[in-house]
């Protein structure tokens, strides 16, 4: 999996917390840092073949930094990749529901509001791999 | 050992300087300087030996250390996945073995790519992709294409371990190389190993049939890429230098012209934020359409706007210029004749130099992020470099006038990016072209040839 924070925002520890459970959950974690732009995620996923792409972002400018990006991978030849985005994603008080709802039609496979615990996404993650090798029809790995 | 002899058979001539050898230093005893014999290298050598030894024999007290540029570096041809990624780690390898980039191939290769391949025959084919455990989907289809490529030449596997497998099946009739991954992890570039292939193959498949595989049975000695050389030997300078220790070294020819940098990246300042892979501090670049005689055409055509700006400053015309440069295409050695020529070749030469050193360099640009303004950097910085080593041809003979202007004013494709350019550069020459012939000695003498280098040729003005 890929991951980073997208856009012009530099908070570096979230990432760190991230990278570190995503690792000792088993996953194979690629870390972009902070600062990563649609395309530096992408050119990750490709050259590591990666299974998931996994977007923070904290500021409140996610929905402009996000938008765009399937198709983006779609267009790279990434049609099968897991795409996720979790952080405060919005500036401002928005139902999380509407967050989520939001983000899902930007072509995200799962939206994470902040309060979310951890363990959660990893199920999640786990699921969604397993899910997508079996539709691939390859031999799971885990 | 009391005496080095050291020789660079060179594309256009072959040079030759014998050394005292004391311990901290190398006293400069004669040099030469003959045509380099392209039809039979051994014969330029033997000439430089006359010179120095008054015989073709090298006395016994004498070690012998020689390097050959093999027609200006080998042509490669980089296959990789991601530009910015294994290609761009590709194209590093490449250059910093001594390789000049032929062609580069992104993605998947098609028909065409491989025919131009075989059309091109480059010396090498340095193909990648993939960290290891990567993609496979794509660096499998481009070894099923490159079956097709020519078994003659050399192919250089430094791609995703995952494949080795299915590499020795495809390619089982190629002269096939299968090495360590450029990039074993992302932000892991592992260069040293396609490096050191490169150099091994340069030696073995390309210097037979050109007189010196008969120089080597002579001699008991091997020679090295003269590139390879040159970057070994900024090594050596930084290891030994105190001063400077951040610097540029520039070889301009006349169909390519050669960028080392040695920087330190723990001076760079916190606060900036990098992104893409890591640069190494010791760099080579090689720019194979910008020279001095050769490709002057191309490099003319690099920076139209400095071109004219330049033209304007020293009130020429555009037509002497083309004159000028019309001159090269019949007679590539041709020298300049008069005032308005010698102004022109200046002028070729800036651009060179301003244009390889544009290439060279990072970009950095500005963020404004909630908490205020964000540098962001890719590439490296050479902003800090004062000291910029001119070697080769015309810069050999040039002084700080030439960095006047040279890199004021170069802005990127990108017009919120700034070209991270030396800001206050002063120009050192290595007026006797000794310094392809010190990297030689380096590799027995390191300590003596950078005191030498730093103390009495390029950087005499600093010593004092």
């Amino acid at each position: 999996m890929v991951l980073g924070v997208i856009g012009a925002d530099c908070h570096a520890v979230g990432n760190k917390i991230l990278e570190r459970v995503f690792s000792e959950a088993g996953f194979n974690v690629v870390n972009l840092g902070v600062m990563v732009s649609q395309d530096e995620y992408i050119d990750a996923a490709i050259e590591t073949g990666a299974e998931a792409i996994i977007v923070s972002s904290l500021y409140g400018h996610g929905e402009i930094d996000c938008q765009g990006f399937r198709e983006r991978c779609v267009e790279r030849g990434l049609e099968n990749v897991i795409l996720y985005v979790g952080g405060n994603l919005v500036v401002g008080k928005t139902p999380n529901e509407e967050i989520v709802t939001k983000f899902k039609s930007m072509g995200y496979d799962r939206v994470f509001t902040p309060d979310t615990p951890l363990e959660d996404c990893i199920n999640f993650l786990k699921q969604d791999i397993l899910g997508r090798r079996a539709e691939d029809g390859q031999n799971s790995q885990y | 050992m009391d005496k080095i002899v050291s020789i660079d058979i060179g594309s256009t001539f072959t040079k030759g300087a014998l050394f005292r050898y004391y311990d901290e230093s190398l006293e400069l005893i004669s040099r030469t300087c003959v045509p380099t014999t392209t039809s039979h290298l051994a014969d330029g050598f033997s000439s430089c030996c006359l010179d120095l030894f008054g015989s073709e024999e090298i006395p016994g007290n004498c070690s012998l250390v020689y390097s050959s540029s093999a027609k200006g570096g080998l042509a490669i041809a980089a296959i990789g996945v991601v530009p910015e990624l294994t290609l761009k780690m590709a194209k590093e390898a490449a250059c910093s073995a001594g390789g000049k980039i032929q062609s580069v191939f992104a993605y998947k290769l098609t028909d065409e790519d491989i025919t131009l391949i075989n059309n091109q025959r480059p010396d090498i084919i340095l193909f990648t992709g993939g960290t290891d455990g990567g993609n496979e989907i794509i660096v499998g289809h481009n070894l099923h294409m490159i079956k097709d490529i020519s078994k003659n030449i050399p192919i250089i596997f430094a791609a995703n371990r995952s494949l080795h497998k299915q590499a020795r099946e495809l390619l089982a009739k190629h002269q096939l190389h299968i090495i360590e991954n450029v990039l074993p992890e992302l932000n892991c570039p592992n260069p040293v190993p396609a490096q050191s292939k490169i150099r091994e193959i340069f030696l073995k498949q390309i210097v037979t049939g050109k007189g010196l595989d008969e120089l080597m049975e002579r001699t008991g000695q091997t020679p090295v890429p003269t590139p390879y050389s040159m970057l070994e030997f900024v090594k050596v300078l930084a290891d030994y230098s105190k001063s400077p220790r951040e610097f540029c070294i520039i070889d301009m020819g006349g169909a390519t012209t050669d960028f080392y940098s040695r920087t330190r990246r723990e001076l760079d300042s916190d606060s900036v934020i990098t992104r893409g892979l890591p640069e190494p501090d010791i760099k080579r670049t090689v720019e194979g359409d910008v020279g001095m005689r050769i490709c002057a055409d191309a490099a003319i055509a690099s920076d139209a706007r400095f071109v004219e700006f330049k033209l304007e400053e020293n009130s020429l015309s555009r037509d002497e210029l083309d004159a000028f440069l019309f001159k090269f295409k019949e007679e590539p050695s041709y020298l300049p004749k008069n005032d308005t020529e010698k102004k022109l070749e200046k002028l070729l030469a800036a651009v060179c130099l301003r244009t390889a050193a544009v290439r060279h360099s990072g970009r950095r640009r500005t963020v404004y992020t909630i908490v205020g303004p964000t540098s962001v950097q890719t590439g490296k910085n050479l902003q800090r470099i004062q000291t910029i080593i001119g070697t080769g041809g015309f810069l050999a003979q040039a002084g700080n006038e030439i960095l006047k202007d040279t890199f004021a004013g170069a802005t990127s494709v990108n017009p919120e990016e700034e070209i991270l350019l030396p800001e206050n550069p002063e120009f050192f020459a290595d007026h006797e072209y000794l310094l392809p012939l010190l990297a030689n000695t380096a590799r027995i003498a390191p300590k003596a040839a950078a005191a030498t280098a730093l103390n009495k040729i390029a950087l005499r003005e600093i010593s004092k």
